[in-house]
């Protein structure tokens, strides 16, 4: 039961890793202009492949995706038609400003990074609304919009940070007077991410308390099965998080990007797979009311 | 044609034989696990003690008989994304297969459990009132084949005129979130709606 939507599993997690990736290293790149243009190169080429490959994965939910171009049509009332052109439109935004950046590096393209993380923003939320069905119970919570804000923050702060890290050390930059500024910056954007996430487990378990008309709750099935999940995806987001925050923190303590990039892989590959059993977990246990 | 058609369940009438069930999945020619209508065995029921210390019991149990009500707000076509779930002039919800992706998203939202995947076709597909059947002048299989006439359609003001206002009973949803074309005289042991004395005991086959 808790492993029906595999390709939705990877959709979500990835626009959101990539739209997270985007928001971190454009802040991390405005506070460090000096470094932007060779430690930051990386990062765009990675969020459009990323935003692409999860695109691709989206088409595996569908039953006729020849027909997928039919799936813009109802934006005035469907919140996942809304979903597909925001996701499109970020994607585009994101290509655009990667291509600006490969063929000027020294250009900022400021304008165009706030509109594309705008977009990034916007797909958080219509991605969100389009689980608070009302029917269901379970996914009609806040808990949803503060969870898919806080995966966004801390996989894309994580995945970014351990880019920046590999590249940073494949070029041998070292700069003392920055990197702590933008290692902090990972930091802080992948702890209130985890804060995000923390608010939202009691709300989420709140929702799950409701049954269906079958006597199941949210809480029946994770008791039933998914209780080791359920911690797990927990534990290991946390334990990630805190891996990664460590991690880099030495960054500040030393001024260089020595011997954490390793860490740092470690540490998204916790946090990827408690997201991924997360999301697991999350459509589960969806339950609808009435018949 | 009907304008604004209507489906009236009688409870009091209804002895679960599931014939609608069958007859619609003939006329359809629906591959299995894909049912329009479906007979619903709802029960519950506890033991309670009264004032001289016995045990008495309050067990209860009746059939639903329900397809897709072709809701006057339905949900399915507000959240499908291609607009191929639509609710057409004779006021009948039903799917455009040109246009259908199958995300099945109306079927995530409907509480009614109306639209109905079809893995063959990678597209949805439910019930149309047996619109070829009403073209024709004759009932819904469905309607037709009720051997105790639990079932009936038509206008759902002539219905509601008939036979009084519906009422909502457990474990039909509540009307206001799609405004369901669908008129239910309850008997004596249905349950109000939101209750949660009682639970689906046919789950396998509904």
């Amino acid at each position: 039961m808790l492993f029906n939507e595999w390709s939705l599993v990877i959709f979500t997690i990835l626009v959101q890793t990539a739209i997270g990736m985007l928001l971190v290293s454009e802040v991390a790149r405005m506070l460090s202009p000096s470094l932007a243009e060779k430690q930051f190169s990386w990062q765009l080429p990675a969020i459009s492949l990323v935003t692409g490959v999860s695109l691709l994965c989206s088409l595996g939910h569908l039953g006729t995706p020849m027909h997928s171009v039919y799936t813009i049509l109802n934006a005035g009332s469907s919140w996942l038609s809304r979903e597909i052109l925001a996701t499109g439109s970020f994607f585009v935004s994101v290509v655009l400003l990667t291509g600006v950046r490969i063929k000027s590096p020294k250009t900022q393209a400021n304008g165009l990074a706030l509109i594309a993380c705008l977009l990034g923003l916007v797909t958080v939320f219509v991605m969100s609304r389009v689980y608070m069905l009302q029917t269901v119970p379970v996914w009609d919570s806040v808990s949803t919009m503060l969870g898919f804000y806080g995966t966004t923050l801390v996989l894309g702060a994580i995945a970014g940070g351990t880019l920046y890290g590999f590249q940073s050390n494949r070029d041998g930059m070292l700069v003392k007077e920055e990197s702590p500024r933008i290692a902090g910056t990972f930091i802080i954007a992948a702890v209130f991410g985890l804060g995000l996430k923390s608010v939202g487990i009691p709300l989420d378990v709140i929702a799950m308390d409701a049954s269906n008309s079958l006597g199941i709750s949210g809480i029946n099935i994770l008791t039933s099965g998914g209780t080791f999940l359920f911690v797990g995806c927990v534990v290991l987001t946390f334990i990630g998080t805190a891996v990664f925050a460590w991690g880099v923190s030495r960054i500040i303590a030393s001024g260089g990007m020595n011997a954490i990039t390793n860490m740092s892989l470690c540490s998204f590959g916790l946090v990827l797979a408690g997201e991924v059993v997360g999301r697991l977990v999350f459509y589960g246990t969806y339950l609808r009311i009435g018949l | 044609m009907i304008k604004r058609p209507a489906f009236y369940f009688d409870m009091e009438a209804c002895t679960g034989c599931k014939t609608c069930m069958i007859a619609c999945m003939d006329k359809n020619d629906l591959p299995d696990g894909v049912l329009f209508r479906r007979v619903t065995e709802y029960a519950g029921g506890e033991w309670m003690k009264d004032n001289n210390g016995a045990y008495e019991q309050n067990v209860f149990a009746y059939y639903l008989s329900v397809s897709c009500n072709h809701c006057e707000n339905p949900i399915c076509v507000r959240s499908c994304p291609t607009t191929a779930m639509h609710k057409d002039e004779n006021g009948i919800v039903s799917v455009d297969h040109d246009k259908c992706v199958g995300c099945r998203y109306c079927e995530w939202g409907c509480p009614y459990s109306a639209p109905q995947y079809n893995a063959k076709k990678g597209k949805m597909e439910k019930c149309d009132f047996c619109r070829d059947y009403l073209e024709q002048g004759k009932p819904p299989a469905c309607v037709a084949a009720c051997p105790t006439r639990a079932l009936e359609f038509g206008e759902y003001e002539d219905l509601v005129a008939k036979h009084g206002a519906s009422q909502v009973v457990a474990p039909l949803p509540d009307p206001s979130i799609t405004y369901p074309n669908l008129i239910v005289s309850a008997n004596r042991n249905a349950q109000p709606a939101g209750s949660h004395l009682g639970t689906i005991q046919n789950p396998e086959e509904v």
